[in-house]
């Protein structure tokens, strides 16, 4: 009750006397109480909502959310079970608890499929009862008829389903107290938008847990992979290089060069993928020296020229030698790399040019094919692993070369692009600093 | 004339290191499994053992403990050869070599162990 007195005046104003008002606020605290809870369960959404969508572990999330919801609707226990079926395929999984020792449904029956349990399970309806001891559905299920011995005492019930984005039910929220009524429709909504937060982060977290299985098999199918196809490698790469020394005709001997120089190829590519897997996991060791990269490209050049009955290679690599500083066997592979590109993705073409530069303490090194060339979207994407371009079907390659040649390059503080149109041919280019000039280096010293 | 024993389960390997061995006067005695090669252990031993160390039936890391360990083999040599990426250290041997490997290089390495 408010009691309000006001004084009571005549015309000059003069007090004659007082009037008592007394008002029924009860409606007015009411408001004001569920303002406050209002806002208590606003901050309790907002933090499990945070916390859950921070969380990757399954376990944590479904902790909060119990936790949680258990302490917004004052339910005696509040718990998750897993829609997961038993071997005898009817039961669900305890997986959280709240507000109840675990030991007390550690030797119980899990719920199954009854009358009960199914609408919210199997049609994932929510289900809110005053008193589940007098629905109309309870205790119709053998062998209990209702809870087993020693459940926890429920009257009121509350059950609501925890749906992942692709419609299946993962599992469902249950709260029971042991007094009637005590769930709200209030407490229905708020549970209602906790579980289908909790379910966004629970698929979240099964996808990244499957991206991480995946990223394991996939280490280790390489690993086994590479040992496979090395096994009948050596074999081969021994008896070629016991050929390779025995007089025999000079086509024979021709013969037997260019079956050692596949398979050497071939070792290459099973080395890449190892060097893969060892960039991933940041064991790929370099081995710096100074050396002429002019020098190194003539021998790449002269090889290539020799071997590649498809393509003439037109060079302009300048008059002096352009010393560096890297791995040489390294940075020969970031070179054969390119120009294996080059010359597999223009099959049409007979020329690919190659240009060698020095500007400013920096090399330019450049590729250039008259071939497929590519999209804006390949050359962005086109340095990422296994990356192939989906029009390459028929030619051959692991999507490995441009992500390693990318690799190699970074790691020697260098600068690698691609510039293309569609149809008309790529360029790629890598920029690497010179090493200092000997004039530099007897300087410095 | 120095014995070598190659403990080998691929007969693509096998063939190709005992023929290699072979045209350089070593005798050689080669067994494809673990089990194949425990039991010629208690004879004769050679002058160095060759052994891979993924085997159907075992690991040449640890045939190569039991040789370190016994009484008739501590002092002999021995190779260990494998195409695993993983391993590169020798693994208490007395050396490594990885595959697939230069025919001259694998024939200088026992050449070197033989003394």
């Amino acid at each position: 009750m408010s009691i309000t007195v006001s004084p009571v005046k005549d015309s000059r104003g003069n007090i004659v006397g007082a009037s008592k008002v007394a008002r029924d606020i009860t409606t007015r605290i009411e408001s004001q109480t569920a303002m406050e809870k209002y806002i208590k369960n606003l901050e309790t959404l907002n933090t499990v909502g945070k916390s859950i969508s921070e969380n990757l572990d399954v376990q944590g999330i479904l902790q909060r959310v119990t936790d949680a919801t258990t302490l917004l609707t004052g339910a005696g226990f509040g718990a998750f079970f897993y829609n997961n079926s038993d071997e005898k395929g009817n039961s669900f999984r305890l997986f959280t608890l709240s507000g109840a020792p675990r030991k007390i449904f550690d030797n119980m029956a899990m719920p199954r499929h009854t009358d009960i349990f199914l609408p919210t399970f199997r049609d994932k309806k929510v289900m809110r009862i005053d008193d589940i001891t007098k629905h109309a559905d309870f205790g119709k299920n053998a062998p209990f008829n209702g809870m087993p011995k020693g459940h926890f005492s429920v009257a009121s019930y509350l059950a609501i389903p925890v749906v992942s984005k692709s419609g299946s039910v993962i599992g469902g929220l249950l709260y029971g107290h042991p007094e009637a009524g005590k769930f709200t429709a209030e407490h229905e909504l708020l549970v209602v938008n906790i579980a289908a937060q909790a379910a966004v982060s629970l698929d979240n977290s099964k996808l990244f847990e499957q991206v991480k299985s995946l990223s394991e098999k996939k280490d280790e199918f390489i690993a086994l992979a590479s040992h496979e196809l090395k096994t009948p490698l050596t074999t081969i790469k021994g008896y070629l290089q016991v050929l390779a020394k025995k007089e025999a005709d000079k086509m024979s001997q021709l013969f037997v060069d260019k079956s050692l120089y596949q398979v050497e190829k071939l070792q290459t590519l099973v080395e890449d993928l190892l060097n893969m897997s060892r960039i991933e996991s940041g064991q790929l060791n370099f081995r710096l020296e100074v050396f002429d990269i002019k020098e190194m490209l003539r021998e790449i050049i002269e090889t290539f020229s020799y071997s590649s009955q498809s393509h003439r290679v037109i060079e302009d690599l300048g008059n002096n030698p352009v010393i560096i500083r890297g791995d040489r066997q390294r940075i020969e592979q970031a070179i054969l790399n390119l120009i294996t590109n080059a010359i597999k993705y223009s099959p049409k073409a007979e020329e690919i040019f190659i240009n060698l530069e020095v500007v400013d303490e920096k090399m330019t090194l450049r590729v250039r094919d008259k071939g497929i060339g590519l999209t804006g979207e390949q050359q962005q994407q086109l340095f990422t692993r296994f990356y192939r371009a989906e029009d390459t079907k028929g030619i051959s390659g692991l999507g490995l070369g441009l992500y390693l040649t990318k690799q190699i390059i970074d790691r020697h503080g260098g600068i690698i692009e691609v510039s293309s149109e569609y149809g008309e041919g790529s360029e790629f280019s890598f920029t690497l600093p010179l090493a200092l000039q000997k004039k530099n280096i007897e300087k410095a010293i | 004339m120095k014995e070598i024993f190659i403990v080998e389960d691929d007969d693509g390997i096998r063939e190709l290191i005992e023929f290699l061995l072979v045209s350089q006067q070593y005798s050689v005695k080669t067994f494809p499994t673990a089990r194949a090669f425990h039991k010629a252990i208690p004879g004769k031993v050679p002058d160095l053992f060759l052994l891979d160390i993924m085997l159907p039936d075992g690991n040449g890391v640890d045939l190569c403990r039991e040789l370190k360990e016994g009484e008739k083999t501590s002092k002999i040599p021995v190779v260990l050869m494998s195409a695993h990426a993983d391993i590169s250290r020798t693994e208490g041997a007395d050396d490594f070599i990885a595959k697939p490997f230069d025919v001259d290089e694998l024939l200088k390495r026992i050449q070197k162990q033989l003394g």
